[in-house]
């Protein structure tokens, strides 16, 4: 066998020996929300007063929390903590068990976005996996996660993305548990069989190595099977294919294939397709400026809303052939094609689905748009010293793009440790620009980003702020005072050093590098009711 | 769409914790195989995985070129696999593993992809997993580990000869 051929057969059987369960992606979601919690933790310990508080009053005033009504709130999603008891059926006689635990199905909800299923986990053992340690955080729910696969019809619905769960602790020994488990784009008949197997529940408050010494406890090889009806839900729902569903403008073609509305979620099945695509795209070594298809969704009034992408696609070739996936949906994100190719279409299918949901839309416009990247410093430094910088005193500031995106800063709350910023923003403003910066301008070139985010008032404002005593935090800056402002690097500097005197602050409001986004044609309108 | 990880590193080397979770998510999948080739252990990859997303997200201000945060974080998770290893003592050396099945059968029946990986000592491991699983070339491979091109040539040397041995006696076998 020559090097090539026995190159091509090891890299082949590699790969095919190497499936990655769905558990690992759950795990991975833990590691991550790790990450984020330690942020809204560490936050809301150095603020009770403020944040915190601000925080506990909007759950107060939305659906209610279990200190008042006795009803935990599912999954910070409005509509599904609105409609779940509406569509909630209760379940009985469904568990699995083992010496240790017993998991048992209480209810089960489910519409054509999303399949509900609530447990109850009891601990038989006391003190297994140290859950009497864990205290069920307000805001942010439970340390402990319930693994399970779930079958629809026999097939795994694994959507990475837009699966969740959260957990509440009950007592020492007895947790509730929601998993979503996303339906969309399944187009399921009324009734259809769903089986759940390979349980594992873990707390990763305690150590891997805990968990594998124990793990003969908390792995349950045993399924629930059940025959689940979505009719109830279907009475309140709609799905149709607007009239006006294609949309063209040069190599890129957008297809609206189908509209849900339903008592959980509202979603867009959309397909995307980009004409003479080449492997040149894919190579993760291009010196040059980057482009990239994205979309921006616009509300009747031509608000941007925020909207999440959840793309999957595959590649056509020239010859009608598929790239590496035999015309499997796969996300071409991941994958690095062996071969070159040119003249291919890319097709990606998007499953969109939207923060504030669709219910109070009338009409939404789905405009494509390429986004270039510029890999070079210079830019970034020319983008922030075109930004107007105004020093770091209470008032109210505006600033407003091209595409008549605004954000509002109605307040700004200055104390000896942080700043605050209680903001609007309207229009077309991308989901992840919209930032307020602050700098030192006795430095050379240098800006930091908000460590306090996410946070949104009782009144609709969203809050972003700074930590001015908080080591550990990024920013952007020269290396030291005497660097030009061309040898900038990102270093993770003390901000004691940089944010200790206010008089030296000013803060700038980002709405995003429009300049680098091409905006292809108007984009396709479409009427919802 | 991979030219949008890029953008996406940039924004997590300036603290977009979002961004971060995006391109680690990109990079799931890269992340388990690399492990599991090292570890062939659910638990094992599932924690060297684990302290290699935290690692990476200590140390992404770091990173220099965003285009290598791929290759990047691999190096850290080829790392933390070996420490792994080191410390439970799992590693089992082809001669150790010649000598094995020739008295165990059942390791003759199960002649595994994944077994010839760890068989390598960690040096010519790491090269022939960022070669044959992340599919990078040499002159990447040199620039990421700091090597030069002839040492990566000849670390895949050597795994090509463990390589060819594991594909005769797998022949044998059958």
């Amino acid at each position: 066998m020559n090097p090539d051929d026995l190159d091509t057969k090891f890299r082949n059987e590699l790969k095919s020996k190497t499936e990655v369960p769905e558990k690992f992606y759950k795990d991975l979601d833990k590691t991550l929300s790790k990450i984020k919690e330690e942020r809204k933790m560490k936050k809301s310990n150095k603020w009770i007063t403020s944040i915190a508080a601000i925080c506990i009053l909007a759950l107060l005033s939305g659906t209610g929390y279990a200190a008042i009504t006795g009803k935990l709130k599912i999954f910070n999603n409005n509509k599904i903590d609105e409609q779940y008891d509406n569509y909630a059926e209760i379940v009985e006689d469904k568990f699995v068990e083992n010496d240790y635990s017993k998991i048992t199905l209480k209810e089960i909800a489910c519409d054509d976005s999303y399949l509900i299923l609530s447990y109850i986990v009891d601990v038989k053992e006391p003190g297994l996996c140290l859950l009497d340690d864990i205290q069920d955080d307000e805001l942010l729910g439970f340390d402990f996660c319930l693994i399970s696969d779930v079958m629809v019809n026999g097939k795994l619905c694994n959507s990475y993305s837009l699966n969740k769960q959260t957990a509440h602790k009950i007592s020492n020994n007895q947790i509730e548990v929601y998993c979503l488990i996303s339906l969309m784009g399944q187009e399921l008949s009324d009734e259809f069989d769903v089986s759940i197997e390979n349980f594992e529940w873990r707390s990763s408050n305690v150590s891997v190595n805990y968990h594998v010494e124990h793990s003969s406890k908390t792995i349950i090889n045993d399924a629930i099977s059940l025959k689940v009806s979505k009719s109830d839900a279907m009475a309140n729902s709609t799905s149709f294919v607007p009239e006006n569903s294609i949309y063209k403008y040069n190599d890129v073609t957008l297809i609206v294939e189908k509209i849900y509305k339903t008592p959980f979620e509202s979603f867009v099945m959309v397909e995307l397709q980009e004409a003479n695509y080449s492997s040149d795209r894919f190579s993760e070594n291009r010196e040059d400026a980057y482009s990239w298809i994205n979309l921006m969704i616009l509300d009747e009034n031509n608000n941007e809303i925020s909207a999440n992408l959840n793309p999957y696609g595959y590649v056509v070739l020239e010859n009608g052939e598929y790239l590496e996936s035999d015309g499997e949906i796969v996300d071409f994100t991941r994958s690095h094609p062996s071969t070159e190719f040119e003249n291919a279409t890319a097709v990606t299918k998007m499953i969109i689905t939207f923060e504030e949901g669709l219910d109070n839309t009338k009409a939404i416009t789905i405009k494509p748009y390429y986004e270039t990247f510029l890999d070079n410093g210079a830019f970034e430094k020319e983008y922030f010293d075109s930004l107007t910088w105004y020093p770091v005193q209470e008032g109210t500031y505006s600033a407003e793009n091209e595409s008549g995106g605004k954000l509002e800063i109605s307040q700004v709350e200055i104390s000896e440790d942080k700043i605050l910023f209680y903001y609007t923003k309207s229009g077309s403003v991308a989901y992840l620009d919209g930032k307020i910066y602050i700098r030192n301008k006795t430095r050379a070139f240098n800006y930091f980003l908000p460590d306090i985010t996410n946070i949104i008032d009782e009144n609709g404002n969203h809050i972003c702020g700074f930590n001015l005593k908080d080591n550990g935090s990024y920013c952007l800056s020269s290396l030291e005072e005497g660097d030009t402002d061309d040898d900038y690097l990102t270093y993770k500097y003390s901000k004691d050093a940089f944010l200790e005197n206010i008089e030296e602050l000013e803060f700038a409001i980002g709405l995003g590098d429009e300049a680098h986004q091409e905006i292809l044609g108007e984009g396709l309108l479409v009427e919802l009711q | 769409m991979e030219e949008n990880i890029t953008k996406y590193v940039k924004r997590a080397k300036k603290g977009d914790k979002d961004a971060f979770s995006y391109i680690v998510k990109q990079n799931a999948d890269n992340l388990y195989r690399v492990a599991y080739g090292i570890l062939n252990n659910y638990d094992d990859v599932s924690d060297a995985v684990s302290s290699t997303v935290l690692k990476a997200y200590e140390n992404i201000y770091k990173l220099k070129s965003e285009q290598f945060f791929k290759t990047w974080i691999t190096r850290i998770l080829i790392n933390e696999c070996n420490m792994i290893i080191r410390n439970s003592k799992k590693l089992v050396y082809i001669d150790d593993y010649q000598e094995l099945s020739s008295t165990d059968s059942n390791i003759e029946t199960n002649i595994d992809v994944n077994d010839c990986i760890r068989s390598l000592d960690d040096k010519t491991r790491e090269v022939t997993i960022l070669y044959y699983l992340n599919d990078l070339s040499v002159k990447d491979i040199s620039h990421i580990l700091s090597i030069p091109e002839g040492t990566v040539k000849s670390r895949l040397a050597t795994s090509r000869e463990r390589i060819r041995i594991f594909f005769e006696r797998k022949e044998e076998l059958l």
